[in-house]
């Protein structure tokens, strides 16, 4: 990036900073957010121990050690996954309350280019990412010291697909909102989609298309992360899908919700 | 250097079947206050959208400020767009604040652009508590943030008390004075007869006519006559200096002609020599709104 592009996206992400920074709901979300991936990992912990101690370690050699490292990357990777239709859903209401404020007009009218305008968002969708992951890993290594095994970088491969998996759904979340414009419609369609119509597709085409349910949009961002628990038990009942396919649709899928997006913002009437 | 601050060529643009704007083009000289007339759902606002790119047309081109970069040009233009658009969970200071950013003015030119629009006792109130004057007053304030060279105001007067027309009114025969240009869209005939230099008048989409209000508007004069023989008087009329044509209305008769050729006195001193007394002569300049519907009609 040239050093005039840069220091104009550097200007435009102090100009998003000026919106969010007193827009109450943003914060909210944000805190619950890190509330939830706290307190989703500490409940699992938690069970975990609580089993453990109940089966006097019978259960240690089904459940593996989850917690301990090198395994509790992938274990706070994948528990912390479930609470990323969050900021794919913030991503969602930031895209949207500018259409429905006009205020993307606003932004252009003033002399910002439509390029730019959803550059940044795209930028937005990208930080909030990275934030999450790194609350991630300061999860995955306080619960992995607290679990007393020492720390290792085996395994930290999960938090690269945890990144992958958070950039699926706020770039997905930032498209839908572009796509559609509308706030409750977008809302609507995105938690429908991410809770039950991707379910519903991956399972239909796994069983009709020839497994290939697994390579959705968004389902094939979930499976990187193949669930840690009773790891002995799945391997033997499931074929798992291929990580390197998963890995591949995953990564096509965020470029096409990057270019899908940028393309839409410049040709659309706003 | 060229004087002409914003260039519009064979603008096009439909949604779906409706054609919204067709083949319009017109150029704005510098320092004219360009009024943009029509009924509503005439065209105005997508014309209007195209050239601050809030909206794509199907075909042709613009050039605002002379300028190849679009974005520079809208930087040093102030806009304002069919409604006031806003964060209204933002105070007034904070939106400007935005505005300022984007076109590269420094923050320190808020206050006084506040002030301008009476809203400075207000800066800290957000957005949402604005009543819609108030709104329309921030939006105009945001136009003129930075000081544009060009200012584009879709129905400024919109949702303001009749005082506030009035300052609205006056601060836009201000920024003329001071050099700027102004381009101002509207339904009102009577806003635009006391404001602008120069008009267009869109109907349908299609720009009926352009140029300055009296080349448009008044073409030719009127001069009302009455006399106690109606018919000589219309029978000598054609040969005076100037003549285009006559029109019969109850008890008088209307003359078109150029008054530059001729004028009131040689007039009636002509009726005389031609032993026509008349009884009353009187200039009607062509009233704003006859000329409006003659043109849309």
């Amino acid at each position: 990036m040239s050093y005039y592009k840069s220091y104009y996206m550097l200007k435009n992400l102090s100009i998003e900073w000026l919106k969010l920074k007193n827009y109450r709901t943003f914060w909210w979300l944000i805190g619950l957010f890190v509330l939830c991936l706290i307190g989703s990992n500490y409940i699992t912990y938690q069970l975990k121990v609580v089993t453990s101690m109940q089966s006097k370690g019978g259960l240690d050699l089904l459940l593996g050690s989850p917690f301990s490292f090198p395994d509790v990357w992938q274990a706070v990777s994948y528990v912390s996954s479930y609470v990323l239709f969050l900021p794919g859903f913030l991503m969602v209401i930031l895209i949207t309350n500018e259409y429905n404020f006009k205020t993307h007009r606003q932004n252009i009218i003033d002399g910002m280019s439509r390029t730019e305008f959803a550059l940044t968002k795209i930028f937005m969708a990208v930080i909030l990412s990275i934030l999450s992951t790194i609350v991630v890993v300061l999860i995955t290594i306080v619960t992995g010291l607290t679990a007393g095994s020492s720390f290792s970088l085996t395994g930290s491969v999960y938090i690269l697909y945890f990144l992958l998996q958070a950039l699926t759904y706020t770039l997905g979340g930032l498209l839908l909102g572009t796509l559609l414009k509308k706030s409750g419609l977008s809302i609507a369609i995105y938690l429908i989609y991410i809770g039950f119509i991707k379910n519903l597709i991956s399972f239909l085409l796994d069983r009709y298309a020839g497994g290939i349910g697994s390579y959705m949009p968004v389902k094939s961002s979930d499976e990187l992360i193949p669930m840690p628990f009773f790891k002995q038990v799945t391997k033997s009942l499931i074929t798992p899908p291929d990580g390197t396919w998963l890995l591949i649709m995953t990564i096509f899928f965020i470029v096409a919700f990057y270019w899908i997006t940028v393309k839409r913002f410049k040709t659309q009437d706003l | 250097m060229s004087t002409t601050v914003l260039s519009i060529q064979h603008l096009s643009k439909s949604y779906g079947a409706l054609q919204a704007l067709s083949d319009v083009s017109f150029e704005v000289p510098k320092g004219s206050i360009y009024g943009v007339l029509g009924p509503n759902g005439s065209g105005k606002t997508t014309m209007l959208g195209i050239i601050t790119d809030v909206l794509r047309p199907d075909s042709g081109q613009y050039t605002l400020l002379n300028s190849p970069d679009h974005e520079q040009a809208r930087k040093k233009t102030g806009t304002l767009l069919e409604t006031p658009n806003f964060y209204p969970y933002l105070s007034a200071y904070k939106n400007l604040e935005i505005s300022a950013l984007i076109k590269g003015v420094s923050t320190m030119e808020i206050d006084p652009v506040l002030e301008r629009v009476g809203l400075l006792a207000r800066k800290n109130s957000k957005f949402s508590t604005f009543s819609l004057g108030m709104k329309q007053r921030l939006a105009i304030g945001a136009a003129l943030l930075g000081n544009p060279e060009l200012l584009i105001l879709d129905e400024p007067t919109n949702g303001l008390d009749p005082n506030g027309i009035a300052e609205i009114r006056n601060l836009i025969k201000g920024l003329a004075v001071e050099g700027r240009t102004v381009v101002m869209a509207s339904h009102l005939l009577d806003e635009v007869e006391k404001v602008c230099t120069h008009v267009a008048i869109i109907k349908n989409g299609k720009l009926l006519t352009s140029g300055s209000v009296g080349e448009v508007l008044a073409s030719e004069d009127v001069i009302a006559l009455r006399s106690v023989d109606l018919k000589k008087l219309s029978d000598i009329l054609p040969g005076i200096a100037g003549f285009s044509k006559l029109e019969w209305q109850n008890e008088q008769i209307l003359l078109h002609a150029d008054l530059g050729r001729s004028s009131l006195e040689a007039i009636n001193q002509y009726c005389f020599e031609n032993g026509v007394i008349l009884t009353h002569l009187a200039l009607q300049r062509a009233s704003l709104e006859a000329r409006f519907l003659e043109i849309t009609h």
